[in-house]
């Protein structure tokens, strides 16, 4: 029997591709987003948690980024 | 290769989230639906938390003992957590122990605090990662009955504070928990202790809404059944109260009545923490309690959660919103605008507390600088000079360079770069300039003659303020004659006089309030005569003291601090000219002429780029002064070069030279000398062999005309400042290129030494030709997939730094560039790896020569000199032992793989490790053949830690006005075949490298300095927030196990 899965189509670099992998990994079985890891630059998930990911990347990178105080 | 055609690329990583619409499925909606059901968070009945909390004396840690005895006794599976920073041993073993990772007494001491601030602090840094706290516990959660928790001995710090309720509260979302309030019984059996007692339950009750238990403790010195019949029936506590029927008994008895419904809900033990009387009554109190717990707290609880979660998840789509919007519009746009925000800002800086500017209908703080009235030839004008004591001035103006001499004199730099410069007027650098010889009105009639609009009233007065009291007290050092009346009549010449001391002179005009105090202070020797004489001596012990309470934040009289050493002929002469090929530089000579401007030898720091000349400076300072020098520097190898230095370039005889390091004990001979040694040997508090005793000993008791410091800003760490006060000195003269700490203890050089004399525009002598012109470059290398995946994980927090040095992108990058200078340019290269890992890795691959700590000087002295000189030896890696004084002029290159966090100044060390300039002068001035000659390589793996601390590393360099090009894609795409890690599975033998190594190997190199040659006291410099200072930053539980059914 053929499923269909309503989902997003990610495609980003090598390192965020395993930032979200990471995320994913780190979450409760239930919680888990990613579908399917389709190669390294190309994930397909749950499509609801586009939101979700996009600010765990931003908070990432706020991290990692430095601000000369005013 | 051509670096500079190279356009950087998108920065990081980009993301597209492509929506793809499909069939709507059955299966993946339940799915969903279930999730969310299954998303409420994670709660688990066991272990019982129980936060013991009470009075500072009530038996708290005694109490707690006794419970850890009970559960080991009893076969419980207990568990410890000590949160008191503060308490000094434990009677029992804690698992997870406060001290570990905070230490208090640090806290205290970066932030100023008392100790209860001090505890206060500790609690909050240890709360900010109390998620971890809980982690390690719920990883537990299965083997555990009970998880006992200590508070601090000061029962407010815990349960007032917001860190106290974030533990709290931490706790009671994923454990049932239970507060216990230790009541100490024999204290309270007075009706009104006990009232306020009771009280306090209450308002613990109030604050953590959480289950209480009240432990009467001391139950073998006191029986606590009054209590429990006080609580039962209110009409025997109020005969307890006797017939009194002042005011507080009469409160006492209402509140009694009104704490009926308190108590009926209380379950109270009394329990011996000495005797152990009571441990069982106790537990079962706690277990009903947990129950009690379990059916109403956690519904309340639950609520709370949700409220939360709801308003979590509004501001994270909020954000998101935020975000889909400005992705939405062009991003060009959006650079553009704050283009134009910051264009302004240049011209009219938002400033703060200049209210008469302030226009309420403008927003935010922007100030209105529309009323400065422009004169009419402001064209012809350099400055603006704000009201706030900033100014700015305009390089690009004709006047730019009699603007910059006078600015540099009165002002602090703040921000360099090419064509804005930005200035700072700062109390001490006004001090500075009238040191120099400045005075108030001409300072401001200088400053109103260049600015392009009238000076603000504000600076005006500022200037008048700051420079108004200083000079009036000097500190001059001098020798009191035999006959003490002539000593004092001579108060401002300066006359020979008898025994050695400071003595502070002051113009009979200005005896005020301030000069009282000033006695007060300090012991005075000569204090009943100098209302007349106004000249006293002090204590050389305590010159510190008294120059620091000088300062503008105290007495404000800034002394100025002189030495007249034409003068001085008890201090024989040195007999030391410069050779004749030494010419100074114009800015040598203008940096001189500061410290010596009116005969006398005035202390203070002389700030040059590394490479620009420094030790001629010293040297000629030296040889200026013709006494005695004691010449400190940071280490061995620095000691080596500023005794070469002396020899170089001043006609000083070889005998009266010495180096005085661990390794060479060289004698002083004659009576007059030079003396090269470092800080660690004259500060280093320890037994000495007897030989180095002598040595310093004499170094003690001598009185040297000059204190020449290499390095100055390595100064304000404590070993350091003992230097100066060990050594007597007429004159200190603090010489250092970057005058930065990240610990901002900077400003302390204020009065160890003295003003800033001079500091030089690094461009200028870029544009001068002076020192090299140095091209800087970060190289972005991304983290391969399989480093990156490990970098992420949890359990390799420590390995991270590991993780993205030995990134094989960067090595990769790091090899191809090593090639290139060496191959095409035939350039000389330095390699610098603060991570000794990474380092040995690096440099056994690569097969080349390495220099760590561990290296011996011998074998130091001959990889430098094959460096130098073969031709086969091009590329060095070093080790944060390269960062300073080590003196390689042949490198051009630099390439960093790691460094020391956000340290500025390490970058700005390391950039002045090429900036001795190289080639033919003409070549190097503006316009000459060659645009750069040096290159300065910063590799950092994108996507981590890395990123954060390069950008904060280069602020320092970046305010000289040097800008950092970004280089993506190296090696380029379509080359890089030839180079190491090149395919998968060699990366992959290099992770497995990495993830095996211990952590103790991959963590940074741990250096002491030079020190002496018997039991080290080791004295490490740290550079960190405070955070980091405390641990709390670093995160690293440590977890014991004390085994119960052992």
């Amino acid at each position: 029997m053929v499923n269909a899965v309503k989902g997003l189509y990610l495609s980003c670099d090598i390192p965020m591709a395993q930032f979200i992998i990471n995320m994913n990994a780190s979450l409760p079985q239930s919680q888990k987003f990613i579908i399917h890891v389709l190669d390294n630059t190309h994930l397909f998930v749950r499509s609801d948690m586009a939101g979700m990911i996009r600010s765990a990347i931003s908070d990432f990178r706020d991290a990692n980024t430095y601000e000369k105080p005013a | 290769m051509d670096i500079d055609s190279k356009v950087p690329e998108e920065a990081g990583s980009s993301m597209q989230v492509d929506s793809k619409v499909q069939e709507k499925d059955d299966i993946s909606n339940s799915m969903q639906n279930l999730n969310i059901e299954g998303s409420s968070f994670t709660f688990k009945k066991k272990p019982i938390i129980i936060i013991v909390v009470g009075m500072a004396g009530s038996g708290k840690t005694t109490f707690l003992h006794r419970l850890v005895c009970h559960t080991m006794a009893s076969n419980l599976r207990g568990y410890v957590l000590n949160l008191d920073p503060a308490v000094l041993t434990l009677p029992f073993g804690a698992n997870i122990d406060i001290r570990d990772t905070v230490r208090y007494k640090e806290v205290m001491k970066q932030y100023n605090l008392g100790p209860n601030g001090g505890i206060l602090t500790s609690l909050n840094l240890f709360a900010t990662k109390f998620d971890e706290v809980i982690s390690v516990i719920e990883k537990r959660a299965d083997q555990l009955d009970y998880v006992l928790v200590d508070t601090p001995g000061q029962i407010e710090i815990f349960t007032w504070s917001a860190s106290g309720a974030i533990i709290t509260e931490a706790f009671a979302s994923t454990f049932p928990t239970v507060v216990t309030y230790v009541v100490d019984t024999p204290r309270s059996e007075s009706p009104a202790t006990f009232m306020s007692n009771m009280l306090y339950a209450c308002s613990i009750l109030y604050k953590t809404r959480l289950p209480l238990v009240l432990a009467f403790n001391k139950t073998d010195v006191a029986n606590h059944e009054f209590a429990l019949e006080w609580m039962k029936d209110f009409e025997v506590f109020h005969a307890a109260l006797d017939a009194d029927n002042t005011y507080t008994s009469t409160l006492t008895r209402s509140l009694s009545l009104a704490l009926e419904e308190f108590y009926k809900n209380l379950r109270s033990v009394g329990v011996s923490a000495v005797s152990g009387a009571g441990m069982d009554a106790f537990f079962k109190a706690i277990e009903a309690s947990a129950e009690e717990y379990m059916e109403t707290y956690k519904a309340d609880l639950d609520k709370r959660w949700e409220e939360k979660q709801l308003l979590e998840e509004t501001r994270r789509r909020e954000n998101m919103e935020k975000l889909r919007k400005d992705m939405e519009k062009t991003g060009g746009e959006t650079v553009e605008e704050y283009r134009a925000s910051t264009a302004d800002d240049d011209h009219y800086y938002p400033e703060e507390g200049g209210d008469d500017f302030h226009d309420g209908e403008r927003e935010g703080k922007k100030m209105d600088f529309t009323k400065l009235e422009l004169k009419p030839d402001h064209g012809n004008r350099p400055l603006w000079a704000c009201a706030d004591g900033r100014i700015f001035l305009e390089t690009f103006s004709p006047l730019y360079k009699q603007a910059y001499d006078f600015l540099i004199a009165i002002a602090e730099p703040v921000c360099r770069p090419e064509s804005m410069h930005e200035y700072n007027l700062t109390p001490h650098s006004l001090y500075a300039a009238v040191s120099v010889g400045l005075e108030t009105e001409t300072i401001i009639a200088v400053l109103s003659k260049l600015s392009k609009t009238k000076l603000p009233k504000e600076m005006i007065d500022f200037i008048h303020a700051s420079t108004a009291n200083y000079g009036k007290v000097k500190l001059v050092l001098k020798r009191l004659l035999a006959d003490d009346a002539i000593g004092k009549a001579r108060i401002s010449s300066e006359g020979m006089h008898g025994k050695d001391g400071f003595t502070v002179s002051k113009p009979v005009n200005e005896i005020e309030g301030g000069h009282d105090e000033l006695i007060n202070e300090v012991d005075v020797a000569a204090a009943a005569e100098e209302k007349e004489t106004h000249s006293f001596e002090i204590d050389p012990a305590q010159v510190e003291n008294v120059k620091q309470r000088c300062l503008p934040n105290a007495l404000n009289y800034p002394m100025m601090e002189e030495y007249d050493f034409r003068n001085d002929t008890v201090n024989p002469d040195l007999d030391m000219e410069l050779k004749p090929q030494a010419q100074p530089r114009p800015y040598q000579e203008k940096s001189l002429s500061k410290m010596f401007g009116n005969g006398r030898a005035r202390s203070g720091i002389i700030v040059l780029p590394c490479g620009a000349g420094k030790s001629l400076v010293g040297v000629s300072a030296a040889s200026r002064i013709k006494k005695s020098c004691l010449c400190l520097a940071t280490n061995a190898v620095s000691v080596d070069q500023w005794a070469f230095q002396f020899k170089l370039w001043s006609t000083i005889r070889e005998e009266q030279i010495c180096r005085f390091t661990s390794d060479s004990k060289e004698r002083f001979r004659g009576n007059v000398g030079v003396v090269v040694t470092t800080y660690n040997m004259v500060a280093f508090g320890g037994k000495r062999s007897e030989e180095s005793e002598k040595i310093i000993e004499e170094i003690r008791n001598r009185e040297w005309g000059l204190l020449l410091m290499d390095e100055v800003h390595v100064v304000p760490a404590h070993m350091f400042r003992k230097v100066i006060s060990i050594t007597k000195s007429h004159c200190k003269l603090g010489l250092t290129a970057t005058l930065v700490r990240e610990d901002e203890r900077i400003t302390d050089l204020n009065f160890l030494i003295g003003p800033k004399l001079y500091e030089a525009n690094w461009l200028d002598l870029v544009k001068g030709g002076f020192i090299a012109n140095v091209q800087c470059a970060e190289v972005w290398c991304p983290m391969t997939k399989e480093f990156f995946a490990e970098y992420l994980k949890k359990e390799n927090s420590k390995k991270r730094q590991a993780l993205y040095v030995m990134n094989p992108n960067k090595f990769r990058a790091c090899e191809f560039l090593i090639r290139f200078h060496e191959q095409q340019r035939g350039d000389k290269i330095i390699v610098f790896a603060d991570n000794l890992f990474a380092l040995t890795e690096y440099a056994m691959k690569l097969r080349k020569p390495m220099i760590y700590g561990a290296t011996s000087h011998v074998e130091r002295t001959k990889i430098l000199e094959a460096f130098k000189t073969s031709k086969e030896v091009n590329t060095i890696f070093l080790s944060k032992v390269g960062d300073n004084s080590i003196d390689i002029p042949e490198a051009n290159v630099i390439i960093q793989i790691s460094s020391h966090a956000g340290s500025r100044r390490q970058e700005a060390q390391r950039l002045g490790r090429i900036l001795r300039a190289k080639g033919k002068h003409q070549d190097r001035m503006a316009g000459g053949k060659e645009e750069y000659n040096a290159f300065f390589y910063s590799l950092v793996s994108t996507d981590t830690q890395e990123m954060y601390y390069s950008t904060k590393r280069q602020q320092f360099l970046i305010d000289q006005g040097y800008s950092f090009k970004v280089i993506t894609s190296l090696p380029p795409s379509d080359s890089g075949s030839e180079l190491s890690y090149h395919r998968l599975d060699e990366q992959l033998q290099l992770l497995g490298k990495v993830l095996s190594a211990g952590d103790d190997a991959v963590g940074l190199e741990q250096l002491d300095e030079d020190a002496d040659d018997v039991a080290l006291q080791k004295a490490r410099r740290y550079v960190g927030s405070m955070s980091a200072m405390s641990g709390a930053k670093g995160m690293v539980y440590m977890e014991y196990k004390y085994d119960s059914d052992s």
